[in-house]
């Protein structure tokens, strides 16, 4: 079961966990990207999990700018 | 839906009900064999669906085929034995972020596995390497 927190909640409680533990999360991600793309054998997956999570909780900041509702699908 | 499900790899009846679940919009159930597995989907999935700021039905149904997959594919075989019941919706929203092939819903199923994480103490940045290993693996054997 996928829970029933909202996807926005779940940004936030993130972002909220990494500022928690003293760090600004796209700051500590963007560092961590680099580190890991300069490792001898860079591991391409590893990196785009952090790319994937950078640019997830980027969207917490700009939430409000793009609010369209997705188009309703069939349930068949 | 069943075109998603069946796209993502889904074995077994597939079914929808209208009526609001507690368990966030679908549900896996394991049957006798793989052909009886049971996935359902709620009208909440939909409402979530129409939601930008919440979870596509793509991404719900993600999840719920990673947990057919832990408790199915021999790739995965053992894996599951491992894994408290906190771990495993983390392993199957990583497994549902491998399978789709939307960057969106791959980027809500890592948050999400994270979001499990760190809700169950584990320290943002420990969550994050963590999550960044076990997804590369899970890709690997996939």
């Amino acid at each position: 079961m996928i829970g029933r927190k909202k996807l926005s909640t779940v940004r936030q409680e993130v972002r909220d966990a990494f500022v928690k533990s003293g760090h600004d999360p796209i700051q500590w991600l963007d560092l961590e990207i680099k580190r890991l793309e300069h490792q001898q054998v860079p591991d391409a997956c590893e990196i785009e999990t952090l790319v994937l999570l950078r640019d997830a909780l980027k969207k917490v900041g700009n939430r409000v700018a793009k609010k369209t509702r997705r188009p309703v699908r069939s349930r068949a | 839906m069943t075109r998603i499900a069946r796209g993502l790899g889904f074995v077994g009846r597939i079914e929808y009900r209208h009526v609001l679940s507690r368990a966030g919009g679908a549900q896996f159930g394991l049957g006798p064999a793989p052909s009886s597995d049971l996935l359902v989907v709620y009208a909440d999935a939909f409402e979530r669906d129409a939601d930008p700021e919440d979870f596509a039905l793509e991404a719900i149904i993600a999840h719920e085929r990673g947990h057919q997959m832990l408790l199915r594919d021999p790739r995965l075989g053992g894996l599951m034995m491992h894994l408290s019941q906190g771990t495993e919706e983390i392993v199957a929203s990583l497994i549902g972020s491998v399978l789709v092939s939307d960057t969106g819903n791959r980027r809500t199923l890592v948050a999400k596995a994270i979001g499990e994480a760190v809700s169950r103490g584990v320290e943002a940045t420990h969550a994050a390497r963590l999550v960044g290993h076990v997804r590369s693996h899970l890709e690997k054997l996939l």
